[in-house]
Formats: C-alpha cells, sequence, structure tokens
C-alpha cells in the first residue's frame, strides 16, 4: 500500500456554501451587549436573588419558630383531662353508657390496686350512721 | 490587518465591534478547519468554532502579548475540540474505538465531504489514532505549522512533538498497509 507522501495532501473537510459569509455575524450577534444582557437578564435580577434567598431563609425559620413554640404549648392528654372541671367529669360518666365495670376495664391498675378495690367492703368505708341511714332511705336496703 | 492593528482595534471602544469582526474573518476559516479535522462533523464543529471565537471574545482584554495572537486563538480552538471529545466520549462511556467507529461512519455518510478514496482512508487510519496525537499529525500534516508554534499551542515539547508525529506516520502506514 502507499506510503503517506504517495498520497496527496488534500483537506476533504468543506463548509456548507455561505457558511463562512454568515458566521462573522452569528458570533457577533452572540458577543454584541445586548444579546450578553438579554441572556443575563434584567439588570435588578441579582439582587432580587440576593434578597429572595434571605427572605427565604426568614421564611423558614419563622415558620419554623411558630410550629415549635406551638408544639411546646401542647397538653398531654392527662393534663387535659386533670384541668376538667370534677363535676362535669362525674356529668359525663353519668350521661355515658359506661358502668363501673367498663371503667375498671379500661383503667389500668397494677397487682396492688386490683386486690385493694376487690378486698375493699363497706366495713371499711367509713361511712357515719346518718349517711348509712341516708343511703338506706334512698336505695332501699338489698345492698346492706 | 495584522494581529498587533486588530488587537489595538479591539482594544479601542469606539472600534471594537469593527476589530473583533476582523479577527474573526481573519481566523474563522482556520480555525473552523482544525475543529472540524477533529470532530469530523460540521454541526459540532459549528458550535464548537463559535465558542472559540466567544471565548476569545471574553478574554481578549486579558490576553498578554508575550505570545502570538493565532497561537492563542489555536491553543482555545484545540482544547475545546479535546475537551469535546472528552465529554462525548465520558457522556456515552465510549473506549477510544467506539468514538473513531462513530466518526468513521460520519466520514462514509456525510455530505459535506470532498476528496477521493484514498483521502477518506487516510481519515479513518487517522481515527485510529488516540486524539491528542491525530492533532498533532492534523497541525504538522495539513496545518504545516513548524514545530516550535506546535509546542506553544499545544503546550508540549517540541521533542515529544516529533516523536507523535513520527509515530503517528508508522501506525498510518501500517493501517493502510494492512487495509
Amino acid at each position: 500500500m502507499k506510503k503517506l507522501d504517495e498520497i496527496p495532501k488534500k483537506s476533504i473537510f468543506e463548509a456548507p456554501e455561505g457558511y463562512f459569509d454568515r458566521l462573522p455575524g452569528i458570533i457577533q450577534a452572540r458577543v454584541s451587549p445586548l444579546a450578553v444582557g438579554a441572556k443575563q437578564g434584567p439588570q435588578w435580577m441579582p439582587y432580587f436573588f440576593f434578597g429572595l434567598k434571605y427572605a427565604l431563609l426568614v421564611l423558614i425559620v419563622g415558620a419554623a419558630s411558630f410550629f415549635f413554640l406551638n408544639n411546646s404549648q401542647t397538653l398531654s392528654a392527662e393534663e387535659l383531662i386533670a384541668s376538667v372541671d370534677s363535676a362535669h367529669l362525674v356529668a359525663y360518666l353519668e350521661d355515658s353508657d359506661l358502668n363501673s365495670d367498663d371503667l375498671l376495664e379500661i383503667v389500668p391498675l397494677n397487682q396492688e390496686e386490683a386486690e385493694a378495690i376487690q378486698g375493699s367492703s363497706i366495713d371499711e368505708l367509713k361511712i357515719n350512721d346518718e349517711d348509712v341511714e341516708y343511703l338506706s332511705n334512698e336505695f332501699g336496703t338489698d345492698y346492706f | 490587518m495584522d494581529d498587533k492593528e486588530l488587537l489595538a482595534k479591539i482594544r479601542n471602544p469606539e472600534t471594537r465591534n469593527y476589530g473583533f469582526n476582523m479577527l474573526v474573518r481573519s481566523y474563522q476559516k482556520k480555525v473552523y478547519g482544525i475543529v472540524r479535522k477533529m470532530v469530523i462533523d460540521h454541526d459540532d464543529a459549528d458550535d464548537i468554532t463559535q465558542e472559540v471565537f466567544i471565548k476569545v471574545h471574553k478574554s481578549i482584554d486579558t490576553f498578554r502579548e508575550d505570545s502570538q495572537l493565532y497561537t492563542w486563538i489555536y491553543r482555545i480552538a484545540t482544547n475545546e475540540s479535546l475537551t469535546f471529545l472528552n465529554k462525548k466520549r465520558r457522556r456515552f462511556f465510549l473506549p477510544i474505538e467506539d468514538i473513531g467507529n462513530e466518526l468513521a461512519a460520519k466520514i462514509d455518510s456525510s455530505s459535506t465531504l470532498g476528496g477521493d478514496e484514498i483521502q477518506k482512508r487516510l481519515q479513518k487510519a487517522l481515527l485510529t489514532l488516540p486524539d491528542k496525537q491525530r492533532l498533532v499529525f492534523n497541525l504538522k500534516y495539513y496545518e504545516e505549522m513548524p514545530y516550535a508554534e506546535m509546542a506553544a499551542v499545544t503546550g508540549t515539547s517540541e521533542g515529544a512533538l516529533k516523536a507523535s508525529y513520527h509515530h503517528a506516520v508508522k501506525k498510518i502506514e501500517e493501517f493502510l498497509k494492512n487495509d
């Protein structure tokens, strides 16, 4: 096969017709101040984004503070119940369908508390005679 | 208009646009030629050529005249071409042979290619070389650039360039012999 110097030296790459007439205009349009300005946007744009960055930061910190403070004021279920007046609680329990057995099932009791409730009798209650008589008149004597 | 006059016109705000336009007209064919031989495809060469002149425009005020204007412009053109090929290879995770095959296919299909069969075979042989060696071959063989100028453009020593060109010629002749 041929040596390199036996091959006629000729570049095979051709540009499309009129390419070099158009190219300076295309490049000039891309580097003109108007084109550069249009590409970069208005002059106030950098300041706007600079301000926006800090405004977003303030907004996020504000929102986080709001939620944090609100959460710190939230009361637990026990605290909420404790804050309800006893009279309201009694009224609620009387109106509800719950009986004492239901309540005992709901309330978690340890062994000691359960035995104390089971072992309690009317004798252990410190009720004076007047109260016994009142209860007897009110509810009958079946329980006494 | 020589390079000094071009630079003087560009540095004068009143004649800046005119000076830059003249610079593009003076160097566009050379820059396009160097780039096109590296990337083969006209559209890619067009994009890169425009980028080269935009970079020249951006940096012309900081250009120090301790090097020649044309070696500076050619350096930007060769760097942009090599960067383009590296990006292309990285983007598709392609080895050098596959990029070579893709570019060789463009040699067969491009409508903006002249030359006869032997010149197309020479181009395909060139595509088997590493990009940097192909660049060295193109600058020496097609542009007939002296080694000293090539050293300024590529940032490689003259000795290394001579060795690279010598090896490139041997590989190309081997390819043509076996093809």
